[in-house]
């Protein structure tokens, strides 16, 4: 008996060119746990910047980068408007032949609007078609996006302790760097 | 904060193939609690975005939190997913519980599953097997009766008087006859014994008939690598040693030292060992003048308060502990001396006798870093109003490891029966403590000393008499009203001493008739702990210490598999000096032969064409089924490095084959005495460990070879260049026989090492003709292969 195998990809949104942060700052109630450069509201604008993460941004400073790494979804992008988003992109890229393909098995199994991080599972034979329609997707919602995906395995399991070790890198970057 | 919102949608999630909502009814019920319970779990729940975005600024601190939020869900999820699949009991039970005949007779499953398994088997429409009905006609009745009134009247402990065995037989200057376990099987035990525990092993392990006991060779499941886990990591493994001769030498104190003396050559003779404080361990040998060793004993005095003047007279006992299978050189040995000792003219000693307690005491051994909590734990002492010794006792035995324990050490300990206290549930583990900590281990000696101190170590231990063992077994039912008497009156005084806060001890509830089962806990020269038991109370020890506390069980297989890995020599396969060794060789020889000659031509290595390539003629060096010493000390071999005059003297006035290898027991003595000892160390035989530089494991047979000194750097080679395979045309080839050294005894790949290792016996003379004791480096090669490999040997 053959198994049915799938592969499961971890993928990350990006929003390259929004406007909406203007300043990084810590909540009011726990200002001691935070870095000290975040103490200060002297951060400048980012209005107008282009903030890719490796993009020539003179004066933020690593620490920004990696807060804006994976920031919080803007209001359009949630679970249903990024799955529209997707099913329309390989409709587009790959017509009816490969949208059909995959169909029956793909599915979207977790997105966070908080952290802008999702798992879709795939059949093992196509997850490539679904790789790439990710990677030619810009838009979701209006807002213009870059996806990219961390991690594909053949079981949840593994997506999500890399979710996990990834956020456990940031937190403890954030909080432990004092 | 915003409620969650579950992940995937209700689009992503349809069925495939649109089935139909069902009518409820009380199975669909069943079915849509499982739906949902199913959805619940494969469901990752996320913070929408709201939370930590306001008015264009990016909350560090939520930002954080959403981030562990969104850890939480995902280690939740996976362990949701994990415990929704859907397992069934037998799936659960551990390996070692599992039995083929619980598929469909709910008995065989341990109880704590019964009823989750009754329920899997009604929906899954298995046939079980019914419970056996009786038949209910006139006979059947009066059988019932008759049976129920033999119950009844065995309830009453009159009954139990006259029937059950206080204590065991012991010979006194005589061999004991030997004691008969279960009657109802008394015919299978005609001409042999079986253990106190022989059982409950059989139900779990494949038993084997030696030296006169049914002992367990190795449990069923295997278990090469759980033994090493538990004898390094864990719990620890749990063996029944009752096969061991014990004999108790009793009378003056002047008589038995000198005995003492002479078959330990004195080594047993030291002020500790005479005060006994500590047991002895090592090699013990018979009257004549050579120095062959019969084999190894623990050899332990009872304890008195001091060694003074007027000792010499008093009576006293001492232990002597020996491997069945040299038993019967020891007896003759001892009961030999005794003779002697009675009847000489000068100063004789009358009353001086040999008590043979090989089914009088029983014993069990536990190896295992935790293996002392698992003793503190299901065993209590019997001491009464003793707070001191409890606290020394819980502290020491908190440490777990029997290796923090000075080598030697003994312990005379009185226990309650083990079924009248409260063990610890079975599913708290023994929790680890860090036996690497170095001021833990000091307070460990302190508190040790203190127990053997308080406990009257200087006062002898009830084991050594009969009447002290003679203990009666009560039935398990009795026992277990005990302790549910106990827990009763426990309960009720800690209710009472509810405000105060001393913390009532269970061991300090003693009831009047309660037990001390006398017991001798002796630290052993390998790392284990041999607890000595009255024979009756064997079985009961063993079966509290195996079940709770995860340690395992044991056979011959995997004790020899522990000593193994420590590097230590087994007796009596790593003895070939002995003649209980010998006997060991020429019955696995006869056993491998027989298996070699009853496999078909194609499916066996023929020695007869193995080619060496070095030169040789054909042929596999000496017997390939053994290690073969006649070969290897053949007198022609040897005859060229000693003057032919002197080793043709010395085989005429040599007692035995003068081709029989004896033991070298002192290294140290025989380097410095070589001269003096030359003849005698023509058969002379040392115990080396093994250790492979590369890959390869020894196996027991295997042959050693000495490097020549043209091919030494050839050999070193292999240790820098890797890449020189035994399959490549560098790789250096066998040495002839001439160089043959030795044999390996016991060996195999060491999961302590992490390479092949192994006990073995080199010839003195042989290494001595090559290259010296300075030169370590050795060939090994397997029996049957044409590959030797590097190894270094190290003597013991």
């Amino acid at each position: 008996m053959v198994r049915f195998k799938s592969r499961y990809i971890l993928f990350t949104v990006h929003y390259p060119v929004l406007t909406d942060i203007d300043k990084i700052c810590p909540s009011d109630d726990s200002a001691s746990n935070y870095p000290a450069r975040f103490q200060d509201k002297k951060a400048p604008s980012l209005s107008d910047r282009n903030i890719l993460p490796g993009g020539k941004e003179g004066n933020l400073g690593k620490e920004m980068r990696t807060l804006l790494h994976k920031r919080p979804a803007p209001d359009g992008v949630t679970l249903n408007a990024v799955n529209t988003a997707f099913r329309d992109a390989l409709n587009r890229n790959f017509g009816d032949l490969g949208a059909g393909l995959v169909r029956a098995s793909v599915s979207l199994k977790y997105f966070s609007p908080a952290t802008s991080t999702g798992i879709i599972r795939v059949s093992r034979d196509h997850y490539r078609i679904v790789w790439a329609a990710l990677t030619l997707l810009n838009e979701i919602a209006g807002v213009k996006v870059v996806i990219t995906v961390d991690h594909v395995s053949g079981t949840m399991r593994k997506c999500e302790k890399v979710a996990i070790s990834k956020n456990i890198k940031v937190v403890r970057e954030l909080s432990g760097d004092l | 904060m915003v409620p969650p919102t579950a992940g995937p949608s209700k689009s992503a999630n349809q069925p495939l193939h649109g089935t139909k909502r069902p009518a409820s009814d009380a199975n669909n019920d069943r079915d849509e609690i499982k739906r949902v319970k199913m959805m619940n779990a494969r469901t990752i729940l996320s913070q929408p975005s709201e939370s930590s975005l306001k008015q264009g600024q990016l909350d560090v601190g939520a930002f954080v939190s959403s981030r562990k939020y969104e850890i939480q869900q995902l280690s939740d999820s996976m362990r949701k997913s994990k415990a929704i699949q859907k397992q069934q009991t037998f799936q659960v039970v551990p390996r070692s519980l599992r039995r083929r005949a619980a598929s469909h007779h709910i008995r065989f499953l341990p109880p704590r599953f019964r009823e989750q398994a009754q329920q899997e088997y009604k929906d899954s429409g298995i046939q079980l097997t019914p419970k056996k009905r009786r038949r209910i006609t006139r006979l059947h009745l009066r059988r019932d009766t008759a049976l129920k009134l033999k119950y009844f009247a065995r309830r009453r402990k009159a009954y139990h008087c006259d029937r059950k065995r206080s204590t065991y037989p012991v010979g006194i200057n005589e061999l004991a006859t030997k004691v008969i376990m279960e009657r109802k099987f008394k015919k299978r035990q005609k001409d042999k014994t079986w253990l106190p525990t022989h059982l409950w092993h059989a139900k779990r392990a494949h038993m084997i008939n030696k030296w006169g006991y049914v002992i367990p060779s190795h449990p069923n499941e295997k278990c090469f690598r759980p033994t090493h886990r538990a004898s390094q990591n864990g719990s620890g493994i749990v063996f029944d040693t009752s096969y061991y001769a014990t004999m108790i030498l009793q009378g003056q104190h002047d008589s038995l030292h000198m005995a003492v003396n002479i078959i330990s050559r004195s080594k047993a003779c030291g002020k500790t060992y005479l005060l006994g404080d500590r047991a002895f361990e090592g090699p013990i040998y018979n009257d004549s003048n050579n120095d062959c060793a019969i084999g190894e004993a623990v050899i332990y005095f009872e304890p008195t308060a001091e060694l003074g003047d007027g000792l010499a007279n008093k009576c006293r006992r001492v232990l002597i502990r020996v491997h069945p299978a040299a038993f019967d050189e020891t007896w003759k040995t001892l009961r030999a001396l005794v003779t002697e000792t009675r009847e000489r003219e000068l100063d004789p000693d009358p009353d001086m006798e040999l008590q043979d307690c090989r089914f009088a005491i029983g014993s069990i051994d536990i190896f295992g870093p935790k293996s002392l909590k698992v003793v503190g734990h299901n065993l209590r002492l019997n001491l009464e109003k003793d707070v001191t010794v409890h606290q020394a006792w819980s502290m020491a035995t908190a440490a777990g490891d029997p290796k923090l324990i000075p080598l030697g050490a003994v312990f005379p300990l009185g226990f309650f029966d083990p079924r009248t206290i409260s063990t610890p549930s079975r599913d708290r583990k023994v929790a680890t403590w860090e036996s690497r900590d170095v001021s833990k281990q000091s307070l460990i000696c302190k508190s040790l000393n203190e127990m053997a101190r308080h406990l009257g170590s200087r006062a002898p231990s009830p084991l050594f008499t009969t009447q002290g063992r003679s203990i009666r077994v009560e039935h398990a039912k009795i026992a277990h009203g005990r302790l549910k008497q106990r827990r009763a009156a426990n309960s009720k005084a800690v209710d009472a001493k509810k405000s105060s806060q001393i913390l009532l001890k269970k061991e300090t509830l003693v009831f009047n008739d309660d037990v001390s089962i006398p017991a001798i806990m002796i630290r052993r020269a390998n790392g284990a702990i041999s607890l000595l038991l009255p024979w009756q109370w064997v079985a009961i020890f063993f079966k509290k210490l195996v079940l709770p506390a995860y340690t395992i069980y044991g056979g011959l297989q995997q004790y020899h598999q522990i000593l193994c890995e420590r590097m230590l020599p087994y007796f009596p396969d790593d003895f070939p000096g002995t003649p209980a060794g010998q006997v060991e060789e020429r019955e696995k020889m006869t056993q491998r032969e027989k298996e070699w000659k009853s496999r078909p031509r194609s499916k066996k290595i023929i020695y007869d064409a193995l080619d060496l390539r070095n030169g040789e003629k054909k042929g596999e060096v000496g017997n390939p089924f053994a290690c073969d010493w006649r070969y290897l000390l053949e007198a022609d071999a040897i005859a060229g490095y000693y003057p032919p005059n002197e080793s043709a003297n010395q085989q005429d006035s040599s007692s035995t084959g003068s081709n029989a290898p004896w033991m070298i027991t002192d290294m140290a003595r025989a380097l410095s005495e070589r001269n003096k000892l030359r003849q005698n160390l023509m058969a002379a035989v040392f115990t080396v460990q093994i250790i492979m530089i590369g890959r390869g494991a020894p196996r027991p047979s295997a042959r050693i070879y000495g490097i020549p000194v043209r091919d030494r750097s050839k050999w070193m080679q292999l240790k820098r260049n890797r890449k020189i395979v035994p399959g490549s045309s560098e790789y250096p080839v066998c040495p002839k026989r001439d160089y043959l050294i030795g044999f390996v005894t016991s060996g195999g790949f060491n999961l302590k090492e992490g390479k092949g290792s192994g006990i073995a016996s080199l010839s003195w003379a042989k290494v001595e003709q090559n290259g010296g004791f300075n030169y370590r480096y050795c060939i090994v090669r397997d029996v049957g292969e044409r590959i030797g490999r590097l190894a270094l040997y190290k003597p013991l």
